[in-house]
């Protein structure tokens, strides 16, 4: 019973985190696109005058997808069309449950492992997952029975024949350093160094094969140099040309879970996961109460400088737009003042003599929170790259995957295997 | 609960084998067939062999059922109904024939070896990526390689095949 | 591969091997857009965005804003029914129709003046046409929206109110 109830709180825990991210991401993106092209984007929407940058912008898109109007068109395949978008979400959600995010958790004496499956085909589960990820993809094009979406399905097949290959070579030059198929085992090995200085990632063991795998993740998740399922100029909208309403949502949703799912699997693989360099779990555990003192005394610093920064913008901007928006630096002002003050607080509870439980405990907290740092920078730089990067014309992405990416992937596996041999 | 999960994922993998004969479109069959993989893969993985249900996903539902579906979409289109076509009910005997032979094949093997074959309990590792490895690289090695050359071959009797300048009607 | 929409020279250029293997001129593409992003971040206010609805462009004050009929003193319109305008047109927008005037002094006078505001390509020929000074572009105004069509043909009464300082 107590492992169902353990599980049932790991895979609450993933699905918050990835719930939580999704309104984010979709603000960093619109936010983000703006700034990197000289606009100011989204503003507009607001509570009772508040707008906050945009921030309530996610809240008003999801109202105004669940109360659209759900258009169909009139020659679908009614199962498969409605099946679809679920499959999508389906598909991007599982992956989660293998990856790792932090190394385990002490409750009542009992070291609780922070995955949800702890699967010894660990490896192999992402890829067969990831490959069932396209039927969704290509059911939608097929059942709303329009050319355009159509045409979006065909090239996601062709685009996911091409680039699992590679995907699945880069993985297996890793599952050859650590010698494991299960993810768990490459995290903790990950946690090692390397000629006694450098972290032994798997970027830097495997750099070659960091720069398939990125390569490949990006085109199984339809984002953008590899986006021609939905290339616009072409084929419209792609796949999901003839959804609307909540249906179109999920496909909109399952986009961005694929990212945060990406961006867990770069940092599980190439960036150690949940390890901090040069912090291995022991060292985390001896040093927590430091640690602790140093994180909060640096949160203060930092929560009281960007409440300064807002200060002095209320005093610049005294009165600028004469309504409600010139409350919002105040708001801003009070929010950073007030972590400052509940970082400060913590500090006056003696956060330096902690106790073996709470060691272990603070321990577990930082790596989780390294986790999640570097899952946030990882589907930051999705947005990133595709605001950076044009699309790739059809027969570019054919010749990248078959006569680049390919030949690339067995030669690094065969330099990997050789020089393991060797060693 | 594992023999719910065995009764379910049979049921679900039966119920897929089926629904793929009795559909008309090629797509829906197509889907039906992954359905059945899936349920497969199930099975496996209540067989102690999660390595060989992963594998049961990745290579058959996930590669070769997507380029199934590549295929059949790109020859048949956006929607389209097949044709109604009745089977001759001469052959319907012959859909008999595969459950039948699994029946007698199941049915030998208990009648030699008794019910005791399928309740040993499996040795240590059994299934595991690292035990289907030794198995595969050891003592099936040549069958192993020689399948591959076969495969090679094939591709390559595929490529000359494609290639071929054929006289197509607007030329 | 060669295209033909291309300019000469274009297709031909030969790539460097470091351009040629994607990874550093990616690279140099993030610098880029990074810097802008932090840019903007330090400095909104310097954004060339502007808040419309709340900030408006200040145009010259020779744009060509929304027609006004100008008055004569007693209030009546200065327009004496030419129809110099409505010919001169080249949207064909002016419908004028003339009636005489009770002051012998002066022939005629416009008894209707209505400017289809949708088919108005905004020129400024009338008021160039314009013997008397009646018609003018000069107010500025260029938030020009509606309900429906019928409410972009404005009348006489609606063009002697317009006036000079974007007010209605």
């Amino acid at each position: 019973m107590a492992i169902v109830l353990e599980t049932l709180f790991k895979i609450l825990f993933m699905f918050l985190l990835i719930m939580g991210m999704v309104p984010a991401l979709i603000w960093a993106e619109r936010k983000g696109a703006a700034f990197i092209q000289d606009r100011t984007g989204p503003n507009r929407a607001s509570i009772a005058g508040i707008r906050l940058a945009g921030l309530v912008h996610p809240i008003a898109d999801v109202l105004k997808l669940v109360f659209k109007e759900d258009v169909n068109p009139a020659d679908r395949h009614h199962a498969l069309y409605n099946l679809a978008p679920w499959l999508v979400m389906t598909v991007a959600m599982s992956t989660y449950a293998v990856i790792p995010f932090g190394d385990w958790l002490t409750v009542g004496g009992q070291r609780i492992p922070l995955v949800v499956a702890d699967l010894n085909v660990g490896l192999l589960y992402v890829l067969a997952v990831a490959s069932l990820g396209t039927y969704g993809v290509v059911m939608a094009g097929w059942a709303a029975n329009n050319k355009f979406t159509f045409l979006g399905g065909i090239r996601s097949t062709a685009q996911m024949i091409s680039y699992e290959l590679s995907m699945g070579l880069a993985l297996m030059g890793l599952v050859l350093v650590f010698a494991s198929l299960r993810i768990t085992d490459i995290v903790a090995g990950q946690g090692e160094l390397l000629f006694g200085f450098l972290p032994k990632w798997g970027v830097v063991v495997q750099p070659v094969g960091f720069l398939l795998f990125i390569v490949a993740v990006f085109a199984e998740t339809n984002r953008n140099p590899f986006d021609l399922p939905e290339g616009e100029s072409e084929i419209v909208a792609g796949y999901h040309l003839e959804y609307s309403s909540l249906k179109f949502a999920l496909f909109f949703m399952a986009e961005y879970c694929h990212m945060v799912v990406g961006a867990a699997l770069i940092a599980a693989f190439y960036f150690g996961g949940y390890q901090i360099p040069w912090l291995p779990r022991p060292v985390l555990e001896a040093n927590a109460g430091l640690l602790l003192t140093i994180k909060l005394a640096a949160l203060v610093l930092f929560s009281a400088f960007i409440a300064v920064l807002f200060l002095r913008r209320v005093q610049r901007e005294r009165g600028k737009f004469g309504d409600a928006r010139d409350r919002e630096p105040v708001l801003g002002m009070v929010f950073w003042a007030g972590l400052a003050a509940l970082a400060a607080g913590g500090l006056l509870l003696r956060p330096w003599a902690v106790g073996p439980v709470g060691a272990d405990l603070v321990a577990t907290v930082f790596q989780v929170l390294a986790f999640v740092a570097k899952v946030v920078f990882f589907a930051w730089l999705f947005i990133w790259v595709r605001w950076t990067l044009p699309r790739f014309r059809y027969d570019q992405l054919m010749n990248l995957g078959w006569k680049v990416m390919l030949p690339l992937g067995v030669a690094n596996l065969a330099v990997t295997a050789v020089v393991l041999a060797l060693v | 609960m594992e023999t719910f999960l065995f009764w379910f994922c049979g049921a679900a993998m039966v119920l897929g084998g089926l629904m793929t004969v009795v559909q008309r479109s090629a797509v829906v069959s197509a889907v039906w067939l992954i359905f059945a993989f899936v349920a497969a893969a199930g099975i496996f993985a209540l067989l102690h062999a999660p390595f060989v249900a992963i594998l049961q996903v990745l290579v058959y539902a996930g590669a070769i059922m997507v380029l199934f579906l590549f295929v059949i979409m790109m020859l048949q289109g956006p929607v389209l109904e097949g044709e109604r076509r009745r089977m001759k009910p001469a052959l319907w005997p012959a859909v008999a024939i595969p459950p039948l032979a699994v029946l007698v094949l199941v049915g030998t093997r208990i009648a030699d070896h008794g019910t005791a074959a399928f309740t040993t309990p499996l040795p240590a590792g059994f299934g595991s990526p690292t035990h289907v490895a030794e198995l595969l690289l050891g003592r099936y090695l040549l069958a192993f390689e020689l399948i591959s050359i076969a495969l090679l071959v094939a591709i390559i009797g595929a490529l000359a095949i494609g290639k071929e300048e054929r006289k197509l009607p607007w030329k | 591969m060669s295209f033909e929409g291309l300019p000469p020279g274009s297709a031909s250029k030969k790539r460097s091997f470091l351009e040629s293997i994607y990874v550093v001129e990616v690279a140099r593409g993030l610098a880029v857009t990074m810097r802008h992003l932090v840019g903007n971040i330090l400095r909104t206010d310097r954004m060339p965005t502007m808040q419309y609805p709340e900030e408006k462009r200040v145009y010259s004050d020779r744009f060509r804003g929304r027609h006004r009929l100008m008055k004569r003193e007693d209030g009546s319109p200065s327009c004496v029914a030419c129809q110099m305008c409505s010919t001169y047109c080249p949207a064909d927008c002016i419908t004028i129709v003339a009636a005489e005037h009770p002051d012998p002094a002066i022939e005629k006078y416009p008894a209707s003046f209505d400017i289809d505001l949708l088919r108005c390509v905004y020129c400024g020929l009338c008021e160039e046409a314009c013997p008397c000074d009646a018609i003018r572009m000069d107010t500025g105004i260029y938030e020009i929206a509606a309900d429906s069509r019928e409410a972009f043909v404005v009348g006489k009464e609606f063009l002697l109110n317009n006036t000079t300082d974007g007010t209605r």
